[in-house]
């Protein structure tokens, strides 16, 4: 998911090895240990009136999910993801060893989802189980033209149900912008901290803080996903410090569902006399809950400063009207209509119908 | 439960070593959803589902159907939770054998089901028996 740094072969080999460690952990489950294997798939229907784009339909990623118990206060969670980009690949999304010393304290290493937001550690990549049929435009995937460091690699010490205000805290450390899941293209680590608080078994708040250094060299981002290689020489010229402040609110209730984030990411060169430019990032989500149909709407926007040196500044506002259906708790379908306007492409609107499952 | 009895009570019921005598339904919310893992005594809980009695019970006190309740339960596992998810038990008389045979465990059952080797909770203060009990 990272952007590769030449690795690609030790990647095959890395994706090849975990397959087989996760495969073996399956089989010695049925001897010895707690093992359970999961997975999440989807496909959808898809139709725009974007120029030269026909309708079409398309596979969703190809989730498949390992726990185990390794030990007492020992587990494993493997999450490898099958999808198409040119051929079938497979990506190694989590990959996770957990010690819990007690119910409240969690050290783990391993690739995780960035402990930012609430929606990025929430839905991870099984399709079923977020609300609407893609995630909002702000925690897109790296490879699917996401902005933010969705994934990373490093350690992590967390708690959980601390105290009257059942207090949540994550601190991790880890390969930052530019890494992989084994190198880094620089020193500094990134620095994840977040705090958070379920308020009632409904209503959850929390904020977040990320610290990183983008080093000179390493491939700027397109601030709206475009489906174009970069231009040649476009990639961060100075060393740059980033700095990512946020928050949410999240609220499911009997039938309302209201959800509401908010990223702001301030790049700065590293050395000392340059500007700050601010990244407004932000989604707002409401359902209503009918039985098992819940129609919902949300709306994504994000906002940069034309000057910014790590992102190509492209302003993005996306309107999504939908409705999901529950046949199961293991089988939904979604249809959305989509309205996403961005500086550069003009605006879009397109039509998609998704079956999702779990197995 | 026969047809036509959708207000009869629902006991939580509870292993009779477990020292807590009441349980509020915000704490009982946040166990069965998975937000707390331990009673306020600190000792670990081990959750019990009875398929009887889970429909009015997860309406009641969760604001839930089976299948949102389900998925909620996916969801935690799939974040990589430390939870372990509940333990469904169909049999009245296994299910309270399981009770009284686990310390930590928390079960729901119809109170035509329970018998004297577990220990009926009070939620929010109130028996089953009370006209405001919230589990009916």
């Amino acid at each position: 998911m990272m952007p590769s740094q030449g690795g690609d072969h030790r990647m095959s080999v890395l994706r090849g090895a975990v397959l087989l460690l996760s495969l073996s952990l399956v089989a010695r489950g049925a001897l010895a240990q707690d093992t359970k294997i999961r997975g999440f798939t989807d496909i959808t229907a898809n139709a725009s009136d974007a120029d030269g784009e026909n309708a079409f339909f398309a596979l969703g990623q190809y989730d498949l999910y390992i726990t185990s118990q390794l030990a007492p206060k020992w587990t494993f969670l493997g999450e490898s993801v099958f999808e198409f980009d040119e051929d079938f690949v497979v990506d190694v999304e989590r990959l996770i060893v957990s010690f819990r010393p007690t119910s409240h304290f969690q050290f783990a290493a391993g690739k995780h989802h960035t402990p930012f937001g609430y929606w990025n550690n929430a839905y991870h990549h099984g399709a079923l189980m977020q609300p609407t049929i893609e995630r909002p435009e702000m925690y897109l995937f790296e490879d699917d033209g996401g902005i933010l460091p969705i994934h990373t690699t490093g350690v992590l010490f967390a708690a959980r149900d601390l105290g009257s205000l059942h207090i949540g805290f994550d601190a991790m450390v880890g390969n930052g912008i530019g890494s992989t899941p084994i190198s880094d293209n620089n020193e500094p680590k990134s620095v994840t901290l977040a705090l958070s608080s379920q308020v009632t078994h409904q209503l959850k708040v929390g904020v977040n803080y990320y610290n990183d250094r983008i080093s000179q060299g390493t491939p700027k981002i397109y601030g709206a996903p475009v489906d174009a290689p970069l231009a040649a020489g476009d990639t961060v010229l100075a060393t740059l410090k980033q700095q990512m402040f946020g928050g949410y609110v999240v609220y499911f209730g009997r039938a309302l569902e209201l959800m509401g984030e908010y990223q702001r990411i301030a790049n700065a060169p590293s050395a000392s006399g340059g500007t700050t430019t601010n990244t407004d990032a932000f989604y707002a989500y409401a359902g209503y809950r009918i039985g098992n149909l819940v129609p919902y709407a949300r709306y994504d926007g994000l906002l940069f400063d034309p000057a910014d040196p790590y992102y190509i500044a492209d302003d993005e506002h996306l309107v999504v009207v939908g409705a999901r259906y529950d046949f199961a708790a293991t089988v939904q379908v979604k249809a959305e209509y989509r309205h996403r306007s961005t500086t550069v492409e003009g605006t879009v609107n397109s039509g998609v119908l998704q079956a999702a499952i779990g197995f | 439960m026969p047809p036509g009895t959708a207000s009869a009570q629902v006991a939580v019921i509870v292993n009779r070593s477990n020292p807590i005598q009441n349980l509020s339904l915000s704490d009982l919310q946040r166990l069965y959803l998975g937000q707390s893992a331990t009673f306020s005594n600190g000792a670990r809980v081990v959750l019990v589902t009875n398929p009887a009695a889970q429909g009015r019970f997860f309406n009641t006190a969760l604001g839930m159907t089976d299948d949102r309740f389900q998925r909620h339960w996916m969801e935690l596992v799939f974040q990589g939770q430390d939870v372990t998810p509940p333990k469904p038990i169909a049999n009245g008389e296994e299910l309270n054998r399981f009770v009284a045979e686990h310390a930590g465990a928390l079960a729901f059952v119809d109170l035509a089901a329970v018998d004297p080797s577990v220990k009926v909770m009070t939620i929010d203060g109130r028996a089953p028996s009370d006209p405001a009990y919230r589990l009916r």
